[in-house]
């Protein structure tokens, strides 16, 4: 038996390609420039699984306009800041666990700055047209350049396979190589890697974060939005300062729309 | 229920019937499945992607989802060989196996080893290249200006002056405030390159905001990107001091104080040196125009007396013997979110002292002879610049910037002349200028792309110069004074359509200078006017990967010259038609630019005095003034290409330029005085030219080379103590050749070499070939020292193979800790006293001498805050 583990050890160090990818990841918020940042990510990823996670969530640095964000509270995994006294916004420590051979991406989102839920979606979620044009080189890797429509943005990436076959950023995937470099037409979001690593094993960073979560499908998330505002606005009502109503904007600061709140919702 | 059981299983046969398979397995050369690959499906002509998948452990049925005429299989998977299988006409309902062996690609079978891939040192936006400081970095950079001479496209000149692609910056901002202007250097050669964190190269670059997009001259500029939690002040403290020859004090003294807050941006120097440091650049031509086509240059006048004999060819340090102060304030100003001011002050104060010498043997009519002289002189610059720029934004939509320079200068030279080893002097030279240009600049925006700029001028220049020369039997004492008075409008229409960018401009300009001389010998008091009305018209029109400009320029000239002392006054009109053409080219991946101009020049203040002015001990100038136009032809054809990548710039350039008319020199040189009578003649001037720049990083070398060439002919008439004309020619040739070597080990390269040739020709040749070769070493002995070696080698005439000189400095510098570093100079090792420089002209040869700076060492100690 021992001689069986220590085999297929060895097989997977033979094969296994994997990688350490840094990235940037630069949100350019068109409604409220002041909230526009640029964080930095690391995925960790091997044949069967990979991971991306924020690396200085909390770091003042990150925001585009630093002078006007202001602390407001931090904790271990999520920190609260204030824009220029008059918007709110927060960064939390973002995951992304993809497990390949079962085709499922997992995330979380945060809920009116305190739920957290987690997502499943299908890593082959992207339906990606591989643009017929001349390489472009992308740090010397040879990348071909892709387009998709996804969640009321539209992408174009760069991927090689010189790197690894599949992954890529966020819940970037689906090409036939190793996404690179991601932006949306409308320039809300450019993630771009800035230093690649090949290193014989990193299993040990590639355990799920979100066994034993409670997960819903995306398609789910608007309904339990919608909760979480009506949460708040029943307890406005019966604050010392009551309001009558209570109304919710279109939500366009996020990377991934949803119809159903892409218009205002009135609660009364 | 039945009818679509059976509806369902007729879509699956018919799909299975239509459609192919391709059943896949895919093994590396032991034969064990390959983990993870994939497949891509293209038709094979057009090799466009048409569906591809993934394949886990090696094995895959695959049914196509589209039809193909030929169809391609490429598997592909890291750190293989990729596979392509050909199927030609796959026919429908065919089932396809395959199986494929991978072969290992042993060039990226690294994985035992850790790859790090560096980012890019740089990243493109639109119009800016954004460069990334620490990326360029070698250690061996102190200020801005270090850094950005090794930034691909960018040249840096031996003055300081800056080119991005090919063409002059317009300013260096801080954080995107234009804090400098177009006095940059201050800030390019001052600000320290640890405060700087990216370095934003800008195309298309306009101070106005209302004009970003509508103008289209193609300005360039470059950024500063501070890092980050600096506090609101930052600076630094440089002290230095040593010994120079004779256990004489030498010493350097540099404060930098720089405030960056959300209401001022504001950076403040002063030095004191007594090492060779030169500021001068200050009160340099100013010659960058705005968008009504004026520079600073166009409302100054002349200076009649020559302070030095010659200048020599060295980097000034080398023989600037001086005890220089320098001080300098630069504040911008947000009052409030409509109103900015902005101030800059700059004051120099020195006290330069030289010895030169100049023997010059002149080769007129077959005859030989020579002169010789002496020249030691004490010379106090004393110049104060004040500029205050107002911009208010008085609505989204329209800008008011009011702006007023005053400059001052006080300067005194005293010294004493020998005349041909024989005839001793003592000289006074005083200059008393008062510069002073305001002007109120009116943009509206009209609509979203079209602006009306109105530009409004009053200038005022005043160049009273005193020379007086005693010797024993001769005296001269001379009052000189020149003067410009401008009043200038005008109006400019710019507007943008989808290909089309244009511009209009009208405008009115009042000149009047006045010219006043007393010597010895002859008066002069004459005062010119120049008022002209004008109209300027451009089109820029894009096709495609062209871009065409063509240009006309209407100007109606009414010249007046009235000479008080014979009472008499000239007086002429004219309409010059100046039309010119630019063509830009984008071809491989570099700009390709055609020009050609048309000049019509009307006399300048040079040649408006009749009677004689001495310039120095020797040389006497006079004119015979009159209202005769300079036609310019000018044609040049120039590339320029950049590849960031591989930090490679490769610019060409070709001129050709003849001038139809002109003043002529009518030189009558004599053992003790020379007299240049300036007449006009209808005589052609001819020049030709071309220029090759190529710079490029060798990865395989781990260095940068760089090669320039320029060729330099010019065809000019003159008079040499005679009534017949010469025709003479002037050849320039220099080529260079630059090394940098960015090894990762601790010793590192740097060597340039220079050749020169001079030819003359009239009649008889007459050449010079110059030789410069400096080589620097620098030792990283850790971390926080190393060490510089330098030798700079010139010889200045390989022919007759003269004196050569070698200079020989060092540099030992010490990071103490954040925020002190120590540095220990070494200038002029080997203690060179004099420098020899061979030049010639079409009738004379000079050798001329200065002493230089001796040797000093100096440790300094700079702090940060």
């Amino acid at each position: 038996m021992k001689k069986i583990i220590l085999f297929l050890f060895f097989i997977n160090v033979m094969h296994s390609q994997s990688i350490k990818v840094s990235f940037l990841f630069k949100k350019n918020d068109v409604a409220i420039d002041n909230m526009s940042l640029t964080k930095k990510f690391t995925l960790y990823q091997n044949e069967s699984y990979s991971l991306f996670e924020v690396t200085n969530f909390k770091d003042l640095d990150n925001f585009k306009y630093k002078d006007k964000v202001s602390v407001m509270k931090e904790r271990d995994t999520i920190a609260f800041y204030s824009i220029d006294d008059v918007a709110l916004t927060y960064s939390y420590n973002e995951q992304f666990y993809k497990d390949f051979r079962s085709g499922v991406l997992l995330s979380s989102e945060l809920l009116e700055f305190k739920r957290k839920v987690f997502i499943e979606d299908k890593i082959d979620m992207f339906d990606w047209e591989i643009l017929n044009e001349k390489d472009t080189l992308i740090a010397n890797y040879k990348c071909k350049k892709a387009t998709t429509k996804h969640r009321g943005r539209e992408y174009e990436a760069y991927f090689t396979n010189e790197i690894a076959n599949q992954g890529g950023p966020w819940k970037f995937d689906g090409l036939p190589g190793f996404i690179l470099y991601v932006k949306t037409k409308d320039n809300f979001l450019e993630i771009q890697a800035t230093e690649i690593t090949q290193l014989v094993t990193i299993d040990d960073k590639l355990k799920n974060p979100f066994v034993n979560k409670k997960k819903i499908p995306f398609s789910a998330l608007a309904s339990e939005i919608i909760k979480e505002e009506k949460i708040r606005f029943q307890k406005a009502k019966s604050s010392a300062t009551p309001s009558d109503s209570m109304i919710f904007g279109p939500r366009i600061g996020t990377i991934e729309l949803i119809e159903e709140l892409q218009k205002e919702r009135v609660y009364n | 229920m039945s009818n679509y059981f059976f509806r369902l299983l007729f879509f699956f046969f018919y799909f299975i019937s239509s459609s192919q398979t391709v059943q896949l397995t895919i093994e590396d050369e032991q034969g064990m499945p390959v983990l993870v690959c994939n497949v891509l499906f293209k038709e094979k002509n057009s090799q466009a992607i048409a569906e591809y998948t993934k394949i886990f452990d090696g094995n895959i049925n695959y049914l196509l989802k589209k039809k193909y005429q030929d169809l391609e299989l490429e598997i592909t998977a890291t750190s293989f060989y990729s596979k392509k299988i050909d199927i030609a006409a796959p026919k429908i309902g065919q089932e396809y196996s395959f199986k494929v062996v991978l072969r290992k690609n042993e060039t990226i079978q690294l994985q035992e080893v850790i790859i790090k891939k560096t980012d890019r040192p740089y990243i493109v936006k639109k119009d800016t290249v954004v460069f990334v400081v620490a990326k360029y970095r070698d250690g061996s950079e102190k200020k801005v200006e270090d850094l950005i001479k090794k930034l691909p496209g960018i040249e840096v000149d031996k003055n300081g002056s800056i080119k991005y692609k090919g063409k002059a910056l317009e300013t260096v901002t801080l954080d995107g405030d234009n804090v400098f202007s177009s006095n940059y250097k201050v800030g390019t050669k001052n600000i320290n390159i640890d405060m700087v964190e990216q370095i934003e190269a800008i195309e298309n670059y306009t101070k106005n905001h209302l004009l970003k997009g509508i103008e289209s001259e193609g300005r360039v500029a470059l950024n500063l990107k501070l890092k980050k939690g600096k506090a609101d002040y930052s600076g630094t403290v440089e002290n230095g001091i040593g010994l120079k020859e004779d256990f004489k004090g030498a010493y350097y003294a540099d404060v930098h104080l720089m405030q960056i807050s959300a209401a001022v941006k504001s950076f403040t120097t002063v030095n004191l040196n007594n090492i060779g440091r030169s500021d001068t650049y200050f009160y340099e031509k100013q010659s960058s125009k705005s968008i009504d086509r004026k520079s600073e240059d166009d409302f100054r006048t002349k200076k009649i007396l020559s302070d030095d004999l010659f200048y020599p060819s060295l980097d000034p340090i080398r023989f600037n013997r001086n005890k220089q102060f320098f001080a300098s304030y630069n504040s911008l100003f947000k009052l409030t979110k409509k109103v900015s001011l902005k101030v800059n002050f700059n004051f120099i104060d020195d006290k330069i002292n030289s010895k030169q010498q100049v023997q010059t043997t002149n080769y007129i009519d077959n005859k030989i002879f020579t002169t010789d002289d002496d020249y030691s002189f004490v010379k106090k610059p004393n110049v104060t610049t004040a500029e205050v720029e107002l911009r208010i934004n008085t609505s989204k939509a329209s800008l008011l910037e009011i702006y007023s320079k005053q400059y001052f200068e006080k300067s005194v030279l005293v010294a004493n002349y020998t005349k041909n080893k024989e005839f001793g002097f003592e000289n006074y030279n005083e200059t008393n200028s008062f510069f002073s240009v305001n002007k109120l600049v009116h943009t509206w925006k009209v609509a979203n792309n079209k602006v009306l700029q109105t530009n409004l001028y009053y200038s005022f220049d005043k160049e009273p110069q005193i020379f007086s020369s005693i010797g024993d039997a001769v005296a001269i004492h001379q009052k000189s004074t020149f003067k410009k008075q401008n009043i200038l409008f005008n109006s400019v229409f710019l507007g943008k359509n989808d290909n089309i960018n244009y511009m209009i401009q009208f405008g009115g300009n009042l000149t009047k200078t006045p010219y006043f001389s007393a010597n010895e010998l002859e008066n002069n008091n004459v005062e010119f006017s120049n008022n002209s009305i004008f109209n300027y018209s451009q089109l820029k029109y894009r096709l495609k990967k062209i871009v065409f400009t063509p240009s006309v320029s209407v100007i109606k000239y009414k010249l007046e010259l009235n000479n008080n002392l014979l009472n008499s006054n000239k007086e002429s009109n004219n309409v010059v038609f100046e039309p010119s053409l630019l063509i830009d080219y984008r071809i491989f991946k570099g700009m390709l630019q055609f020009s050609y101009s048309n000049k019509q020049n009307p006399i300048s203040e040079d040649y408006i005095f009749n009677n004689g002015v001495f310039v120095n001990n020797r040389t006497i100038t006079l004119n015979k003034p009159t209202f005769d136009f300079q036609k310019t032809n000018h044609y040049s054809l120039n590339y320029h290409y950049t590849d960031l990548g591989s930090n490679t710039t490769l610019s060409l350039a070709t001129l050709y330029e003849k001038s139809n008319g002109q003043f002529l020199s009518s030189f009558v040189i004599g053992e003790r005085f020379s007299v240049i009578k300036n007449e006009f003649f209808k005589e052609s001037n001819t020049s030709k030219g071309a220029n090759l720049r190529l710079s490029r990083f060798f990865e395989d070398l781990s260095s940068t080379l760089t090669f320039g060439s320029n060729w330099l002919e010019s065809l000019y008439p003159n008079f040499v103590n005679s009534t017949d004309i010469r025709r003479n020619s002037n050849q320039n040739f220099k080529n260079s050749f630059e090394f940098r070597s960015g090894f990762s080990t601790k010793v590192n390269f740097e060597s340039s070499i220079i050749h020169n040739v001079f030819k003359f020709k009239s009649g008889q040749e007459n050449t010079i070939q110059s030789l410069q070769n400096t080589f620097k070493v620098r030792y990283t002995i850790n971390k926080k020292s190393n060490i510089v070696l330098k030798s700079d080698l010139f010889v200045p005439d390989i022919k007759e193979n003269r004196n050569s000189y070698n200079f020989v400095d060092f540099e030992y510098y010490l990071k103490w800790n954040n925020k002190t570093n120590f540095t220990l100079v070494g200038n002029n090792l080997l203690n060179l006293r004099n420098f020899n420089q061979y030049q010639n002209n079409d009738f004379s040869k000079f050798v001329s001498q200065t002493n230089l700076t001796s040797r000093f060492v100096l440790l300094s100690m700079e702090y940060s805050f």
